[in-house]
């Protein structure tokens, strides 16, 4: 046993293990790496794309169906519309007056009149849903085209008051301070 | 007699295919049939003392909860409840309620059921069980509930269970059910002091001589007559042949009614046809539209951009608007005054021919006015043009303030 612990300690030095060079740890480790990285990032294209893809799926589903909303056309004759886009129309006037610019002093009295299109859509948006869950698709037609129809009449009143307002600024040549509308 | 063996062993596998068709089927069948509903009728009527107050809650106020999926939705006058939109109705409420009045002091519910249960003894229990609760609480108020004893409707199902759905009464009872159905009609005293609150559901009264005070959010109210009308009502419909006096709060409703005598009002984006009114108090608008036929006395204290059309007014107006136009076809003969407050807006004024006036415009308004030629401008003072039509010393003393506005008046 003496004999085993000696040899132990005399050859010790050469037993230990020799520390690698750091370059060679470091190219083993870019090398590593550099494959890992393609790798993960093909999976990460593919997630991605087939992500995207079901994002752009479900977008068109969900949103797609709402824009695209299509009406009998006696139905949008009884609201006074003319076509199916109804959307787009409230979303042109609304743009109307967001564009606007008006007297201070009228400033109040219009943003208290836009403030009912909010009261509109949070009483609307109930009826809706519970229509859709009804399946009773004429009576939802009915519904939205009630809610677009009112909707659309507050924002042409808005709209008129807005060009009777500066028409008049102008034809007396006011100068009023002038402000936007807050939606 | 190989051919015949293959034969019988193909119409046998036809026969074995055909087997769970015809099970599905008949799951299929049985799982959307309803059975044989029961048709019944309670009525209870208590008797009433002259400062009773009745309270209507209206149909759709019960509780309801589940485990598993649950579908409510509204469809015309019905309230449903089923497990899906595509599953046979559990629960149907009649969201119509017709309130007839009597000589009677004593108010009467009838309730008109149709349910049917798993069994037939179920169905019994459940039809003894089913009550009408009237009575007058120590406050002397009689309240009614048109989902009579039900406290709850539960209902439960789910991939792994099957569907069970119970009515839970008010004395904790518990009763399963397949589909219930309730429809009410009431009976109240004429003079009755009636309180409703209601939210999407249409509703007839016949004549009620006493109050009636409304909170009405969505569907409709009918009624031939009505003494004294208070209500906070949004988007619903208010049809009224006749009122005696009224104070409402509206917003985006319609308001029709024959005859009113006195109404004070509060509404936005509201639609209000009168035929004839005596007096009309309009403390605040917005965006309303108001054709009257004949108003007696219009006094409009804060309107912003709201319409009035007027076929005829007899008898005093004072407009203090914002905004908005003003079409008076026919000053009456009895007009003591007219003052209109107002900016950018038409101000359309037809006059009686034989009738004098007397009218004071504000010079500095820059507005444009059109006036018959027979006007005669009398003076200019303090910024005021005075005009004068016709020589009778009693005339309709008109006044107009209107800032950038068109103002046209013919006779």
């Amino acid at each position: 046993m003496k004999d085993f612990e000696k040899y132990i300690k005399d050859n010790q030095r050469k037993l230990d293990l020799d520390t690698i060079n750091p370059k060679v740890w470091q190219s083993i480790e870019a090398g590593i790496n550099g494959k890992k990285g393609k790798v993960f990032f093909l999976r990460k294209s593919i997630i991605g794309l087939t992500a995207a893809i079901l994002v752009g799926v479900f977008c068109y589903q969900w949103f797609g169906n709402d824009q695209k909303e299509s009406f009998p056309p006696h139905l949008l004759e009884d609201y006074g519309f003319k076509d199916s886009n109804v959307n787009d129309l409230l979303d042109t006037k609304i743009n109307v007056i967001r564009k606007a610019s008006i007297p201070v002093a009228y400033k109040n009295d219009l943003e208290m009149l836009l403030g009912q299109v909010a009261n509109l859509d949070q009483h609307f948006a109930g009826k809706i849903k519970q229509l859709k869950l009804a399946n009773s698709e004429t009576e939802l037609n009915r519904e939205v085209l009630e809610y677009y129809k009112t909707k659309s009449e507050i924002l042409d009143k808005v709209i008129d008051e807005i060009q009777k307002i500066n028409s008049n600024e102008e034809e007396y040549q006011i100068r009023s301070e002038k402000t936007g509308i807050q939606l | 007699m190989k051919k015949n063996i293959k034969s019988e062993v193909r119409r046998r596998e036809f026969n074995y295919r055909l087997i769970p068709l015809i099970a599905l089927f008949c799951f299929v069948f049985l799982s959307t049939s309803d059975g044989q509903r029961i048709q019944h009728t309670i009525e209870r009527e208590i008797p009433l003392s002259d400062e009773s107050r009745i309270k209507i809650n209206g149909p759709e106020s019960v509780r309801i909860t589940g485990v598993g999926t649950i579908c409510t939705r509204q469809v015309g006058d019905k309230y449903i409840v089923s497990r899906k939109s595509s599953t046979p109705d559990i629960y149907n409420i009649d969201k119509k309620l017709i309130i007839n009045t009597w000589d009677k002091k004593a108010i009467k519910q009838v309730s008109t059921l149709s349910f049917s249960c798993k069994t037939t003894a179920q169905e019994k229990q459940l039809k003894e069980a089913l009550a009408i609760n009237l009575v007058e609480n120590a406050a002397g108020t009689v309240e009614v509930d048109c989902e009579l004893n039900i406290d709850k409707f539960q209902l439960e199902n789910g991939w792994f269970t099957t569907e069970n759905n119970h009515i839970i009464l008010d004395n904790g009872k518990v009763y399963p059910i397949n589909y219930l159905s309730i429809s009410t009609t009431l009976y109240l005293p004429s003079n009755g002091q009636v309180t409703i609150d209601s939210e999407e559901n249409d509703i007839v009264v016949d004549r009620l001589e006493g109050e009636l005070e409304i909170d009405v959010v969505g569907g409709s109210l009918t009624a031939k007559e009505i003494s004294k009308l208070k209500g906070n009502i949004s988007f619903a419909e208010i049809n009224v042949e006749q009122i005696g006096s009224a104070t409402l709060e509206l917003q985006n409703t319609k308001l029709k009614a024959n005859s009113i005598h006195q109404l004070k009002l509060e509404s936005a984006i509201s639609k209000v046809e009168i035929k004839t009114i005596e007096k009309l108090e309009v403390t605040k608008s917005l965006n309303d539209h108001f054709y009257l036929e004949t108003v007696q006395a219009i006094k409009v204290t804060n309107s912003i951009y709201s319409n009035y059309n007027l076929a005829s007014c007899n008898e005093s107006l004072e407009m203090t608007l914002k905004g908005g136009d003003v079409d008076i076809k026919n000053y009456g003969p009895l007009l003591k005054f007219a003052i209109i407050k107002n900016r950018n807006a038409k101000i359309q004024i037809d006059l009686e021919s034989l009738e004098s006036y007397s009218l004071t415009i504000n010079s500095f308004d820059q507005s444009k006015y059109s006036l018959p030629n027979n006007f005669v401008l009398i003076k200019t003072e303090d910024e005021a043009n005075y005009y004068k039509l016709g020589s009778n010393p009693e005339q309709t003393i008109m006044q107009i303030d209107c800032i950038h506005c068109e103002v046209t008046m013919k006779n």
